[in-house]
């Protein structure tokens, strides 16, 4: 080793933007052509002779790379390599020996210790200059390899919050997914029709990783999207498929396992495309059941799918379904051995009616795996059939919504709102997208919106506010502490009401609003409208629709109006 | 894990062997196979899964990507002699609709669903 001291190196030199190197050895300097080298490339440079201070040096400062000298591994108690890479292990910093030519021992303790790389003395500015490009390429390599698993960690959370939105979480029901790459190509997917009936669907895309999420979003929309409006699984599966079938490229698809649970618990159908068998769990003896095996191609592949037949379970209370995705009994422990179908049978035929079986697979996979890394995602799903499943859906005093097709196909829609849910609950909304769901739209949106809005807030404020005043009034001569929140909307309502008619020969709209009020002197009113002279509120309000509206007609009290729109516009470009 | 071809002398017959595991890491090794042989109408690729152990659903993939390659061709995939366990793989995503798959070495996998051979 070169110990010529012509260079006297401070202990920090300031010299460019390379970034800083330390230099451990446990000579006076270190080597010259190294410092020499390190300092005309606009490296800084760090030096320290032992241990302790090497560490101190590597926490202190932000180091980019480490030479170190291969004596100082002879006596490595404290694995300093070992140390460095353990205290910025996010970062790969390369730590470089510095080896006697020909020293085999020495050289196979370096490897030991665990160096990035190692330079023989003496050695050539051209073997530094190449060992240090290759670290480098090696630490942008790993920094952008770093950040493009930073970017879809984001794109998870992401994907997590939109699927979160599309699909029910119901206590009951026990759930495990785990993903081999930061993406899941697993899809766990719960809904509930409008008669309580719920839907949980679990999907497996091909692969894993980002490619395999792609789909997932289509696929959540699509499935809570026509599960809430009602539509059977069939239809739903057929829809999935066709939608994926664009979407997907070829050698890509998506096996699927589909359960529909009865809400009164007295059974399930079940649909299986491509997936392994589900599984049903007996309460009484805690064995399986029954099995339902894949009986069609999974999604995606095929432009029409053929032979999705639904699967007719009965089901007792307390039975339990079990969905999974090969990933689980793919699952190989540190031998290589597969967890297998075998074990997971063995698993499910002990179901007893204290432990949960979901508990007992999460703990003997575990136990299985122990640290392997995942080969594929890995998911299961455990439907208990108990009514806390399919409790039906509490619809906080929004009453009925009917919808009812009268001749050739149209029809009529009708909402209640009632008590609390007149100051909770915003109806048009609502409204506008049931009809966006049930027409292809006779008439224009921003009509509808804007007349539904004046005429609700005209019943709301005129109508329901009026008498309750007028009643708290009252109330409030009589007893100041009765009035809650709670009950001051007792008794009041506003219906609203769409339906499909034709006016005049043109495809229209008919909305009529009801409130629970006592009406209001709407001649007046209106006549104060024509003539031009009232600039309240409510004449205002009451002018905009009557602008937009083909007819507008009160009833004699005023509490009931029905207004007619039709969109002549929307016919002109027809024609 | 390898995959190994045999193209026949007038290039219409491709044997396609994969031995050992069968998964998304082939994906290149295996589209190799197929992509770059010149003059390829009507081309019977028979895939080999005798040495096949395993298969994920990558490998299903790439069977599809080859059925496509083949179908635009005038060709066809015949699959051929799989393992147990890669039969019931085949038989869970129900390709026996889109492949001629051919048991014969390793019989007793007949159609029937739900019985839980390895599905």
């Amino acid at each position: 080793m070169n110990t010529a001291t012509s260079l006297q190196l401070p202990p920090r030199t300031l010299a460019g933007d390379s970034g800083t190197v330390l230099i451990i050895h446990n000579e006076q300097h270190p080597p010259d052509l190294l410092a020499q080298y390190l300092l005309d490339n606009d490296f800084d440079i760090l030096t320290a002779k032992d241990v302790e201070t090497s560490l101190e040096l590597f926490r202190a400062n932000s180091v980019r790379m480490v030479f170190i000298d291969a004596d100082m591994l002879a006596n490595d108690a404290c694995d300093i390599v070992g140390q460095i890479k353990s205290f910025n292990s996010d970062n790969f910093i390369p730590v470089i020996a510095i080896v006697p030519q020909g020293e085999a021992a020495i050289l196979a303790r370096c490897a030991d210790a665990g160096v990035d790389d190692y330079l023989e003395t003496p050695f050539s500015s051209a073997a530094l200059q190449i060992r240090i490009a290759a670290m480098q390429e090696l630490r942008e390599l790993q920094l952008s390899y770093k950040n493009s698993i930073e970017e879809q960690v984001v794109g998870k959370r992401i994907l997590s919050t939109a699927l979160s939105a599309r699909t029910l979480e119901i206590e009951p029901v026990r759930k495990l997914s785990r993903s081999a790459a930061v993406f899941s190509g697993d899809l766990t997917l719960m809904a509930r029709q409008p008669d309580g009936k719920l839907h949980v669907l679990l999907a497996d895309f091909t692969g894993h990783g980002l490619s395999a999420a792609i789909g997932v979003l289509p696929v959540a929309d699509t499935f809570s999207v026509m599960t809430e409006k009602g539509f059977e699984p069939d239809v739903i599966i057929q829809q999935i498929n066709n939608k994926l079938h664009t979407l997907l490229p070829t050698g890509m698809f998506m096996a699927v396992s589909l359960l529909q649970l009865d809400s009164e618990l007295h059974y399930a159908n079940v649909w299986n495309a491509g997936m392994p068998d589900i599984y049903v769990i007996d309460y009484a003896s805690g064995h399986i059941r029954e099995r339902i095996g894949s009986g069609c191609l999974p999604l995606g592949i095929s432009e029409n799918l053929e032979n999705i037949n639904k699967t007719h379970v009965d089901v007792k209370l307390g039975d339990q379904f079990i969905l999974h995705s090969d990933g689980l009994t793919d699952s190989v422990n540190a031998d290589g051995e597969m967890f297998g179908i075998e074990r997971f049978e063995q698993i499910l035929n002990h179901a007893n009616k204290t432990d949960s079986v979901f508990d007992r697979v999460v703990q003997e996979l575990d136990a299985f795996c122990g640290d392997t890394p995942l080969v594929d995602d890995v998911s299961i799903v455990c439907v208990p059939c108990v009514h806390e499943v399919v409790q039906p859906v509490v619809n906080n005093n929004i009453m009925s919504k009917h919808v009812t097709h009268d001749y050739n196909g149209s029809w009529r829609w009708m909402m209640e709102l009632s008590g609390a849910s007149l100051h909770d609950v915003d109806p048009v909304p609502v409204v506008i997208h049931e009809y966006n769901k049930l027409t292809a739209q006779p008439v224009s949106m921003m009509k509808l919106h804007n007349v539904l809005t004046e005429l609700y807030r005209n019943a709301l404020e005129y109508g329901v506010f009026r008498s309750v005043r007028k009643q708290m009034e009252r109330t409030h001569r009589c007893n100041r502490d009765e009035i809650t929140n709670a009950n001051l909307f007792d008794g009041s309502y506003i219906r609203i009401e769409l339906q499909q008619i034709r006016y005049r020969n043109l495809p229209a709209m008919l909305i009529r609003v009801e409130d629970s009020g006592r009406g209001f002197d709407h001649e007046r009113v209106m006549r104060d409208v024509m003539d031009r002279q009232n600039d309240v509120a409510i004449g205002y309000g009451l002018k905009l629709v009557m602008e937009t509206c083909e007819s507008l007609v009160f009833n004699r009290c005023g509490n009931t109006v029905e207004a007619i729109i039709a969109d002549r516009q929307l016919r002109g470009c027809d024609t | 894990m390898s995959v190994r071809r045999e193209v026949s002398e007038d290039g219409k017959k491709v044997h396609i062997n994969i031995s050992g595991r069968f998964d998304y890491k082939l994906s290149q090794e295996f589209r190799d196979t197929y992509r770059h042989i010149p003059g390829q109408e009507g081309v019977a690729y028979y895939v080999d899964l005798s040495d096949t152990d395993y298969m994920d659903s990558s490998a299903l993939g790439m069977l599809l990507l080859l059925r496509e390659h083949a179908k635009c061709r005038g060709g066809a995939v015949f699959i051929e002699r799989p393992s147990e366990q890669v039969g019931s793989i085949l038989k869970v995503a129900n390709f026996e609709q889109l492949f001629t798959i051919n048991y014969t070495d390793n019989a007793s996998l007949n159609s029937g669903s739900g019985a839980g051979a390895g599905a």
